[in-house]
């Protein structure tokens, strides 16, 4: 009896007529926001890690819209990295392990930017200051402030501290949930 | 005496001829099989059990929903030697099989789980409810796939989609506005579901001639202009095409594989003369698609690229000559363009279709999927019974089975019975097409044989009328078989049902709201839906009368957009029957 209605529950489960998929933004959203938040510098990682990997962060990449002349490109952001496998990917993304991993891979690579240390996390630890940087990813809402506090009490140097807060936001779900 | 009685016998015989129940407009397969067994076993005598009404055993207490065992119409086929009121039917006329009575029980019993007339009861708690910034977040998201800045004039969601507009020249006036074109340009591309890239056409040039996804410009012309109607995409041979704006030369072909320099993978940057070792050089013929930002949209031009020839190989074997305007479409708008049909097309080259053996069964199982959101088979079995041809040389002609798929695709694939596909070196007329290394410089072009006479030995089917019949069962479960006259009367027929709005509407909820609807599914467990899916079955058919009203995708959007279930921050209503706890 029981292995019937687990078998019923197993169905229904994986068969659903209806289910909800949690979006997240595709590898458009994710190149776009953290070039804008670590700068030009950013680039060739976000090209790398984030643009090239379709089926991870989806986003159909459009072959027409991407144009080269010997080593000149336009629309760099709509090649297909991986051929045209990537022609028909999905609109937006979901969680994955690998997702999360390559935007963890990500964003230590981000914070680690030189560029970084003498612009953006040349600043105090102060709750204003994370709380600026905070909102260039949610700009909606206000750091949790026990968050701020956790950081602050590491025993690591200002610039590490810095560099922990940020990589801690860029690989948050909060800023790529739809 | 004798010839009285002789007359009454007569009569009784005629009076006991059997009435036939009109089954094809069964859409549940349980109830055709228990109606299937009145008819073979009791309508000889109870002659009101003519009905396809459910409601009818119940209201003449025939049949007491979900217990067989207190039915009296189950109890009297048992007999009275088991606990039957009386022996139906009489122990003389021939008696149901064991078989026959399951079907009788197996409705009845059913019966009790139909939740069609329940009421719903749906909640959008408030605590799950996304304030305004959030809210704008959210559009911003879906609408633009990039972070929205500080300084940006867009507020709230309904900017935004104010912002799905074109210029009088039918271009995309600001950088914005080109973001959301791109985007839903994207989403639009990604519709097209079993198409050929990765067995036919990939490797070749043919998507230097053709926009591999030039059927998916018209949905999004039709989001951005508000006088855009969805059924004229159907209609005619002009496609709408992106208007792009380029910055460079373009000096490569669109599709190597990856940075492979394995043959056959490298074929193309081989014989591009991008390879060091081994450099080539030729020269570009014919008109590529146009490469650049995608900035709005226009008509596809009339001869754009016209060819003279045609090959059945890439070596140049079995020339045909023709004369064609390989960017024109074939007809019935969406149908019928020549990218559609080429990653549709699923014989060998220059095949003739005979309607038989050969037919663009694979064009018809898309128009389905495609724009319907349908997957095979899409009729019942019973609907199809009466399509086995039990002496038919050809096998799956003999099996229900096979029927129940090709009664749908094989009397569609008549619409474009006409089309053949066949290779031409257009885009490198130079090159020395024998050439095992040169001869993947070709491209596939779909042929129209009605239109190129001197192409000999084409079977009648492929040069007569493109007519055929659309059959499948609908949204509402209902038989839709109506015969067309041409691919342009195939597109009306289909624009004026339900299900192309149902499809659209259908991704567009998944887009917005990341809820995906199993659509054969929903429509094959109408009759036993639980509480979410009858809301969703409900929704989607709420969204689909507009949209085939309005005929335009903005008013489906702006209907999703301002649904509460886009404002709960999960997407995630509530949902119960009234007497569900």
């Amino acid at each position: 009896m029981y292995k019937f209605l687990f078998l019923i529950f197993i169905f229904k489960t994986v068969f659903a007529t209806v289910s909800h998929v949690p979006q997240l933004v595709n590898k458009y959203y994710v190149y776009e926001q953290l070039k804008l938040i670590y700068g030009e510098e950013a680039k060739s990682i976000l090209e790398k890690n984030i643009l090239a990997n379709t089926k991870v962060f989806a986003g159909a990449c459009d072959p027409y819209a991407y144009e080269s002349e010997g080593s000149k490109e336009s629309g760099k952001q709509f090649q297909c990295f991986n051929g045209i496998s990537s022609i028909k990917a999905n609109s937006h993304s979901k969680t994955s392990v690998i997702r999360e991993l390559i935007l963890e891979k990500t964003c230590d690579k981000l914070v680690n930017l030189k560029n970084l240390k003498s612009g953006k996390f040349n600043k105090p630890v102060t709750y204003t200051d994370f709380n600026r940087h905070y909102k260039e990813f949610i700009p909606h809402r206000d750091l949790n402030k026990k968050v701020f506090e956790s950081i602050r009490r590491q025993k690591i140097n200002r610039l590490n501290q810095w560099k922990l807060f940020s990589k801690v936001v860029c690989r948050s779900l909060e800023w790529q949930k739809i | 005496m004798k010839l009285v009685l002789a007359l009454i016998s007569l009569l009784s015989l005629v009076s006991c001829q059997k009435d036939k129940i009109n089954l094809s407009a069964i859409n549940d397969k349980e109830y055709a099989e228990f109606l299937m067994v009145v008819e073979s076993k009791c309508l000889n005598c109870h002659s009101n059990y003519n009905t396809t009404d459910p409601n009818f055993w119940v209201k003449k207490g025939l049949v007491v929903a979900g217990e067989p065992e207190k039915s009296p119409l189950y109890r009297s086929l048992r007999g009275t030697k088991l606990n039957g009121v009386n022996n139906m039917p009489p122990l003389k006329s021939p008696q149901l099989t064991e078989e026959e009575l399951n079907k009788i029980k197996t409705w009845i019993s059913k019966l009790s789980q139909f939740n069609t007339n329940k009421e719903i009861i749906v909640e959008y708690p408030e605590e799950n409810l996304l304030d305004e910034q959030e809210l704008l977040s959210r559009c911003y998201k879906h609408f633009v796939s990039l972070p929205r800045l500080s300084n940006s004039h867009i507020k709230k969601c309904s900017d935004l989609i104010n912002e799905l507009t074109l210029n009088e020249s039918n271009v995309a006036s600001s950088d914005l506005r080109k973001s959301i074109l791109q985007n839903f340009q994207n989403f639009h591309k990604s519709w097209a579901s079993e198409y050929n890239f990765h067995t036919k056409a990939e490797s070749w040039a043919t998507f230097e001639l053709f926009d591999y996804s030039e059927n998916s410009y018209g949905f999004t012309e039709n989001l951005f202009n508000k006088k855009s109607k969805l059924k004229d995409l159907f209609i005619g041979n002009r496609s709408i095409v992106g208007k792009r704006i380029g910055k460079l030369k373009n000096d490569k072909l669109l599709f190597k594989q990856g940075n492979k320099l394995d043959r056959p993978l490298k074929r193309y940057v081989w014989a591009l003369g991008n390879d060091d070792d081994n450099p080539r050089v030729w020269e570009q013929g014919g008109n590529f698609v146009k490469r650049g930002e995608l900035v709005g949209f226009q008509k596809q031009k009339r001869n754009l690229n016209r060819i003279n020839e045609v090959y059945k190989d890439i070596h140049n074997r079995d020339k045909y000559h023709v004369s064609v305007d390989i960017n024109r479409g074939h007809g019935g708008g969406l149908l019928g363009n020549p990218s559609f049909l080429i990653l549709t097309y699923a014989n060998d080259n220059m095949t003739f279709m005979d309607g038989q053996k050969h037919t663009m069964r694979t064009w018809s199982k898309n128009v389905f999927n495609d724009f319907m959101c349908r997957t095979l088979p899409v009729l019942q079995l019973y609907d199809t019974y009466k399509f086995v041809k039990k002496d038919s040389e050809i096998p799956f002609q003999r099996n229900n089975t096979c029927m129940n798929c090709h009664a749908t695709i094989d009397p569609l694939a008549g619409a474009m019975r006409n089309i053949t596909v066949g290779f031409n070196n257009v885009i490198a007329t130079q090159l020395d097409l024998s050439s095992n290394k040169q001869g993947y410089l070709q491209s596939f072009i779909p042929i129209d044989l009605k239109e190129n006479e001197r192409i000999f030995d084409v079977p009648d089917y492929a040069r007569s009328k493109r007519s055929g019949t659309l059959r499948y069962r609908n949204f509402y479960g209902d038989l839709i078989n109506k015969d067309f006259n041409g691919p342009d009367d195939l597109g009306k027929i289909i624009m004026e049902q339900i299900d192309p709005y149902i499809c659209f509407s259908k991704r567009y909820l998944e887009f917005l709201t990341g809820v995906q609807i199993d659509l054969d599914n929903l429509i094959k467990n109408r009759d036993y839906h639980s509480a979410k899916e009858r809301y969703y079955y409900n929704l989607l058919n709420e969204l689909a009368i507009n949209l085939k009203q309005s005929q335009n995708l903005k008013s489906l959007v702006r209907s999703i957009v301002s649904h509460p279930i886009y404002r709960l921050r999960d997407n995630k209503p509530v949902i119960r029957y009234k007497d569900e706890k």
